[in-house]
């Protein structure tokens, strides 16, 4: 078929060029057309690195917050940094062994009946200057350490004597070389056994100038010996001693005593498999509490107390380790003195010695076979196990700083041991499940970082911050969401252009208001008042609904020609008139509202009826606080999707007969749902991070609980509190940094989910 | 064709009996000029244009956004089951007009009207007129193809849903004349309930008829219906316009001389905010009375 083709004259070959034409040179660009290319350039230049570096920072403070968290996690590393023979000459077959190190484990001293010997490590080389055997007279029969902390021993003689060592570390700097130099010190001996009989065992302990001794005779008698030193300021110079026997149940076989610091209770282990409690404090007639440790009544083998000196640590002859606290008092008179919580992980042996640490509820224990295992009382985890040597354990100790330890075996093998473990109270479990704390009868989730004593035990349960974070949202949001989508609504919908040019904008510039004016004003303001009105505010939440609807209905019934009113804003004048005057009343009535509604005292009433404790600052408050942060964002941002429904749209509902509030449920809200999605997702995300409001308002109590008369405290406030006092480094430093971590990925999940939403919802309903 | 059966309205009745009343008020007002255009609706042939009983009538019409006035002294009379076209250059006031007969109007702020609009003889300004009662018998198509955000399906239902009819089957009836009756049920049969939105833009305007058409109107606005449209989806909807014009009154705003040659049956030609001539289509177009309607026509302006 011929094509129609117009005919065009033939183009000759000379006409053809390859070079540009005059319009495309570089040549022809005026300056203008340069400046305008170069500006575009630059400006995609802008938003590309813009886009690049927002992109970046959010990784980067993602990557930050998990570089800080994740030693939080490591799990812990141990080796054997040395491992040398004590000199031969020595008995090693005396039980009458302690052993210790200094903090910075460069030296260590091994007390074996009247031996005192230095050893440097980690070549084990003997310090020279130092050493050798103690005057004590005597045989030494016990030798235990005084309390757990620090470098004080007790050494008993046989004939009923104890001598009080003290071992003294004194770092030395020479140059850039620091040198520990160790002393010791010896007390004078205190007569602990009154007749002639033999000494066997003893415990020791020891609070300022009030020491307590516990001796064992041969034939199973025992002396409780209570010295008071006179104190720096006491003008007496005499020491009191007082004696007395400790009544001893039959058939009963001790083998270990503990004293705790207090000098409240004597703790024994028996051959039997028990645990014999003598309660001190009553200076009379002490009864004795038992409660076996097992079932099959295997020995006590090794007992003793752990950081804190409440929770007990008991070993037993077939390798059993198991912590135990005492019962309350009140349950005390049940007669069962102590209750399990934990059982850890078994040794092969007979567990010969526990250590525990000077600064938290880790433990070691060590077996027949030389076989020594990290524990943590907290977490009820095994978290280490150094490798057996086949030989009986002497002595254990924990370096004071819970990095490293010291071994020694039977056969003389001195073994020291370096542990990296700096966060161990943290696994998975113990952050966001229920542990069993010391002091409390079951697993609790709690938040409790810090206290003001050394021996306290930290509890890092994040559940209570994330419970916190979200009843305040959650509250905030209560309040918000409707207030402010249905304000959006009949703004965007109803309200007469004049108006909401002035309405708009007003709500808009309550965003700007700093919210730490806001926590303030709902900390000192808002919370005592509300105390004092809350008859008047459940009062009025109840009526302003019924008034609200009442004075509408009357608009309605309101003759025609009074309905054009609403240009000037006489609807909203008579409803905020109305409302005032409700207000008004309800305040007015306060007090005898709370007369004949509550009884006359409403915070009684509540816990009469439904057993609710009023705190001042409360969910409430926040709920109005923080949704008056909220409220504004919300509102302008389903404001504007609401009123971007295209007009066409309304229009083309309006044209079928539809009424205004068929279009507004039937198409508007369909067609604006995306943005109303995205506003009530900001206002979710801002009252998720909102710190200064939940700080000052809401008593800062991280307890469980949805009551909405009591407070919570946020992840993001806990940060707030807590940062400055966390050192660095520390374990709560980086629990905080995974509070953030949390708050983070939570924002970030949130907004994820919602910008998935409303793309699909975006997809679906507004294609214009 | 399939005959377009009505949809069951049940409160169409009553809208009816209520607008009656709404006549005897009328009446009743006294003015000189609302006499003299009562005497002419009197006459059996009223338009001698068209040669049918007029649908519509527009007395002494003036137009007011605020202080700018955008119709001037309207007089017009639109006969039943023709289709009748208003032609202008932009801003006009052709489109003011149309919005005008099912008051959309009422929506602009600062809008006032004088002077008379009856639907078959009834003031559809009287304050006792229930506006959406009045939408659902004067159906409109707009300029913008404005589909809902919704399935085809509930497009078309939602006019009837509007009027609380509930029933699945007699939805499903509604939504089958109406497409049928808009000419789009072959081509959308199977996918009732998909998106609205995934339809080409001459499908997307024949929804909208179906949509006006599903309400059961007597008169169909159309707003410059085909001025998106490529010349084939133009060419359906015209075709539409002359089956529809069998059971409607139709007006349709357009800027295309061809197009209101082809379609209307009367044209009205308007200049800022007067209309010039009002007559049957072949005399406008073949000789005009007033030379401004020649000019405009010939494209001499506009």
């Amino acid at each position: 078929m011929r094509m129609n083709t117009p005919n065009f004259l033939p183009i000759s070959g000379k006409e053809i060029s390859s070079a540009p034409g005059q319009w495309a040179t570089r040549k022809t660009r005026t300056t203008h057309r340069r400046l305008r290319h170069t500006v575009d350039r630059l400006a995609s230049m802008v938003v590309w690195v813009g886009g690049i570096a927002t992109i970046i920072s959010i990784l980067g403070i993602f990557l930050y917050l998990m570089w800080e968290v994740i030693p939080l996690f490591r799990s812990t590393s141990g080796n054997v940094s040395s491992n040398v023979q004590v000199k031969k000459e020595m008995d090693f077959t005396s039980e009458a062994t302690v052993i210790g190190l200094d903090e910075y484990q460069e030296v260590v001293f091994v007390l074996m009946q009247k031996q005192l010997h230095f050893l440097r490590m980690p070549q084990g080389n003997p310090v020279p200057e130092i050493g050798g055997e103690l005057e004590i007279s005597g045989t030494v029969q016990s030798s235990v350490l005084i309390g757990q902390k620090g470098n004080r021993l007790s050494v008993a003689t046989q004939e009923g004597f104890v001598v009080p060592v003290t071992i003294f570390f004194q770092p030395v700097f020479e140059g850039d070389t620091r040198t520990i130099v160790p002393t010791s010190q010896i007390k004078k001996p205190i007569r602990v056994i009154p007749n002639e009989e033999e000494l066997v065992r003893h415990a020791h302990s020891q609070q300022d100038e009030r020491q307590m001794i516990v001796a064992q005779t041969r034939t199973g008698n025992l002396w409780l010996t209570l010295v008071e030193e006179p104190g720096d300021f006491s003008l007496s110079e005499e020491v009191i001693v007082t004696q007395r026997q400790l009544e001893v149940p039959e058939h009963v076989n001790i083998t270990h005593m503990v004293l705790d610091g207090f000098g409240k209770r004597l703790v024994a282990g028996t051959e039997q498999g028990e645990l014999l409690e003598w309660t001190l404090q009553n200076g009379g007639k002490e009864d004795v509490h038992r409660v076996s440790v097992g079932e099959s009544g295997e020995a006590v083998t090794a007992l003793t107390y752990l950081n804190g000196e409440r929770t007990l640590v008991v070993g037993t002859q077939s390798g059993q380790v198991m912590t135990w606290v005492p019962m309350d008092e009140r349950q005390a008179r049940s007669m069962v003195p102590f209750r399990k919580v934990s059982t850890f992980q078994a040794h092969n042996g007979v567990v010969q010695a526990i250590s525990p640490s000077q600064r938290d509820k880790g433990f070691l224990t060590a077996d027949s076979d030389g076989h020594v295992i990290l524990h943590h009382a907290t977490t009820g985890q095994t978290i280490f196990e150094f490798e057996a040597v086949s030989s009986e354990t002497r002595a254990l100790r924990f370096s004071s700083k819970a990095d490293g330890g010291a071994w020694l075996g039977a056969d003389g093998r001195l073994r020291t041991f370096s542990i990296d473990n700096p966060h161990p109270e943290i696994t998975f479990q113990s952050l966001f499940f229920p542990v069993t704390y010391e002091g409390y009868e079951d697993p609790q989730l709690i938040w409790q970082s810090s206290s003001g004593s050394d021996d306290f035990e930290p509890k890092f349960g994040m559940m209570p911050l994330i419970f916190g974070t979200l009843k305040g949202t959650i509250y905030a949001m209560i309040l918000a969401v409707p207030l402010a989508v249905m304000g959006a609504v009949y703004t965007a919908m109803f309200m007469h252009p004049h108006l909401r040019a002035i309405i708009k904008p007003s709500i808009e510039i309550m965003a700007a208001l700093p919210s730490v004016v806001l926590g303030f004003l709902a900390g000192l303001w808002f919370a005592p008042l509300l105390e004092e009105i809350f008859p008047a505010v459940v009062t009025g939440t109840l009526i302003l609904p019924v008034v609200i609807g009442l004075v509408c209905l009357l608009w309605q019934i309101l003759p025609r020609s009074l309905g054009g009113l609403d240009k000037y804003g006489v609807d909203l004048l008579i409803i905020v008139v109305a409302v005032m005057g409700t207000v008004g009343m309800c305040l007015a009535f306060n007090s005898s509202i709370e007369m004949i509604v509550f009884g006359g005292n409403y915070k009684q009433w509540l816990t009469d009826h439904f057993g609710l404790v009023y705190d001042q600052r409360n969910a409430i408050v926040i709920s109005f606080a923080m949704g008056f942060a909220v409220i504004p964002i919300i509102f302008s941002i389903a404001e504007d999707s609401l009123s971007n429904v295209p007009r066409h749209l309304v229009a083309g509902s309006l044209a079928l007969g539809a009424t205004q509030w068929q279009t507004l449920t039937r198409l508007v809200l369909i067609s604006a749902s995306p943005g109303i999605f995205s506003a009530l997702m900001i206002g979710f995300g801002r009252a998720v991070g909102e710190t200064m409001i939940v700080l000052m308002a809401t008593g800062n109590t991280p307890i469980l609980d949805w009551s909405v008369f009591n407070g919570f405290r946020t992840l993001s406030a806990n940060i707030a509190v807590e940062m400055p006092e966390a050192p660095h480094g520390g374990t709560l430093y980086r629990v905080l940094f995974l509070s953030g971590l949390i708050l983070f990925a939570f924002t970030f999940g949130i907004n994820t989910m919602a910008e998935l939403i409303r793309q699909r919802l975006r997809e679906k309903y507004s294609q214009f | 064709m399939p005959i377009i059966s009505d949809p069951v309205l049940p409160e169409r009745l009553s809208v009816q009996q209520r607008e009656h009343s709404v006549s005897t008020l009328v009446v009743n007002k006294t003015s000189d000029n609302q006499k003299r255009m009562k005497d002419e609706q009197m006459e059996p042939t009223v338009n001698p244009l068209a040669g049918s009983h007029p649908k519509i009538v527009i007395q002494g019409m003036n137009f007011f956004y605020g202080s700018v006035q955008a119709l001037t002294n309207v007089d017009m009379q639109i006969p039943a089951n023709k289709v009748t076209a208003f032609i202008g250059p932009s801003g006009c006031g052709k489109s003011t007009l149309l919005r005008c007969l099912n008051r959309l109007n009422d929506l602009v702020d600062g809008t006032r009207i004088e002077g008379k609009i009856l639907l078959e003889g009834h003031d559809i300004y009287h304050p006792d007129v229930d506006v959406t009662d009045l939408r659902t018998r004067i159906g409109m198509v707009f300029q913008k193809v404005n589909p809902f955000p919704k399935s085809i399906w509930q497009n078309i239902a939602f006019g009837p849903q509007l009027q609380n009819v509930r029933k699945k089957a007699s939805l499903d009836e509604v939504v089958e004349t109406s497409l049928k009756g808009a000419g789009l049920w072959e081509e959308v049969k199977d996918r009732l309930h998909a998106s609205a939105l995934g339809l080409s833009g001459g499908q997307q305007q024949r929804l909208c008829i179906a949509r006006a058409l599903a309400v059961n109107p007597n008169v169909l606005l159309m707003d410059e219906p085909c001025s998106a449209l490529d010349p084939i989806s133009t060419g359906r909807i015209e075709e539409l316009l002359h089956i529809l014009k069998e059971r409607l009154t139709i007006v349709i705003v357009t800027h295309n001389m061809q197009q209101a040659s082809r379609v209307s049956d009367l044209t009205g030609f308007f200049l800022l905010g007067e209309l010039i001539e009002y007559a049957d289509t072949k005399t406008i177009f073949t000789n005009p009375s007033e030379s401004r309607t020649e000019d405009y026509i010939t494209g001499r302006f506009g």
